[in-house]
């Protein structure tokens, strides 16, 4: 269980992030809902000790590690001149895998076939589906996934859904996404939160089909009461 | 830190500045090279270390400020830095593995100028175009490895500064080019020691010939090495802090 208690970002005297809370638990979908600039990166990115946020992130009673996660923030990036497989090699060597099952990781998300391409040779989609691959590598037990279908035509959108819904979901993973497409957080995760202004505003059970969340959602936004559910 | 140097070779893999910078380092050989053959006056193995040093002196500090730089920016470019300081490693240990892989990349690009400059030097004396013995090679080698590693770790340190505070390897690459002729200015200078550059040439060549050193021998050797401790400490632990330094959002 990830608990998120009392977290606060200040730059200067903008508030990123305002006393947020949130408790988030093994083998749910979480969706991260905001308009661009809630903070939806910046959680992410603090989740991973990458701000200088005050306030505690605990996994289970400890504090949260880096190696508890696996993440894909705002971009997949990786080593151009290197193949797929060096580059999952390279990350493995990384986190202390010793023998890494690289072709099952790419086998789950499509790419067993180019394991022996360089990264720059592949195309938006791949590259994504890559970075997932990347982040379930490993003995990991958050996944921050932050936009994952950004950029992506409607096929690569689909790939990513059936990626979360069917293949990476498990009782041992919480997974957060970050996403503006509705659509795509409808039909894929459990929990629904809502942020605007740094502020967490609503955490709801995902009972919602894509119209119904288009109307909570500008609903929510619009009315801007913290609530919590 | 094994294992963190292992992974900085492994992303060099193809990459092709690493050729690139090979051969800008081993400018100073060719160049000496066709000066040893349209140059008369390059008559002993002295002259062509001379020739070849000059040209060094100039071109390594750029060589080594562009290798750090592209260390760096390596995980700049790709937008790969955020994964890379997210592994659970601390940001010193980081750092140490890029300078650890540039002093020992840089060290192989000065050896492999070494030893062509004494292949060149060989050939040279068996067709009879220099003159004299190829025994002071071993004397040269040992001036060239100390003004080497004195250069390196300044330029390495300084270049690692530029290069984290910039995050731009054009940036890098100019202010290496200007450090590189900067420090020439001050090899010929009565007090040029002072600079480490300019006391790691006049070093290297006292072992080609020592009247070429300061006159005031005692007191350069004791200031030069200060110099090089001094500039070395400062500019290294400048560089730890710099990249050290935690923002307040990592990007």
């Amino acid at each position: 269980m990830l608990q998120i208690q009392n977290v606060n970002l200040n730059i200067g005297n903008t508030a990123l992030l305002s006393n947020i809370n949130l408790t988030l638990e093994q083998g749910k979908i979480y969706g991260i809902l905001g308009p661009n600039g809630a903070g939806k990166t910046t959680l992410f990115k603090s989740m991973l000790g990458l701000t200088k946020f005050s306030g505690e992130i605990l996994s289970g009673e400890k504090p949260a590690s880096n190696k508890d996660f696996g993440s894909l923030i705002e971009y997949p990036a990786f080593y151009p001149r290197l193949t797929v497989e060096e580059n999952l090699k390279l990350h493995a060597r990384y986190i202390g895998i010793k023998r890494p099952d690289i072709d099952n990781a790419l086998k789950q998300v499509n790419l067993l076939d180019a394991k022996k391409k360089l990264f720059s040779q592949l195309s938006l989609g791949m590259r994504q589906r890559l970075g997932i691959a990347r982040a379930f590598l490993g003995d990991v037990h958050y996944l921050l996934l932050d936009e994952p279908t950004n950029g992506l035509d409607p096929m690569g959108i689909k790939e990513i859904r059936i990626l979360l819904k069917e293949r990476l979901r498990s009782p041992r993973h919480c997974i957060l996404v970050s996403s503006h497409n509705l659509t795509e957080i409808a039909a894929v995760t459990d929990v629904l939160v809502f942020i605007r202004g740094g502020q967490l505003i609503k955490v709801l059970e995902n009972n919602y089909n894509e119209q119904e969340l288009e109307a909570l959602y500008e609903k929510i936004m619009t009315s801007g009461q913290k609530e919590e559910e | 830190m094994g294992t963190l140097i292992k992974n900085e070779f492994y992303k060099l893999k193809r990459e092709w500045f690493m050729v690139f910078l090979l051969l800008l380092s081993l400018l100073p050989i060719l160049t000496g090279g066709a000066g040893a053959i349209f140059n008369d006056g390059i008559q002993t193995v002295s002259d062509l270390f001379f020739f070849m040093n000059n040209q060094f002196s100039m071109f390594f500090p750029m060589v080594i400020f562009i290798l750090i730089g592209s260390l760096f920016y390596q995980e700049y470019k790709n937008k790969t830095y955020i994964n890379w300081i997210t592994y659970g490693f601390s940001k010193k240990k980081l750092f140490l593995s890029k300078i650890i892989v540039s002093f020992l990349v840089g060290l192989s690009f000065a050896a492999v100028l070494f030893l062509l400059f004494a292949a060149f030097v060989v050939g040279l004396n068996a067709i009879g175009r220099i003159s004299g013995s190829i025994s002071p090679l071993l004397d040269l080698a040992i001036g060239f490895g100390i003004e080497a590693c004195s250069v390196f770790f300044i330029t390495t340190c300084a270049g690692a500064i530029i290069i984290n505070l910039s995050r731009n390897i054009i940036v890098t690459s100019v202010v290496g080019v200007i450090y590189g002729f900067v420090s020439c200015l001050f090899i010929g200078v009565k007090k040029g020691f002072v600079v480490p550059g300019g006391f790691a040439y006049r070093v290297s060549m006292y072992f080609s010939d020592q009247s070429t050193y300061y006159d005031a021998s005692v007191s350069a050797t004791i200031g030069g090495c200060l110099s090089v401790l001094t500039c070395f400490s400062v500019l290294f632990v400048v560089g730890l802090m710099v990249f050290s330094h935690k923002r307040k959002i990592e990007s």
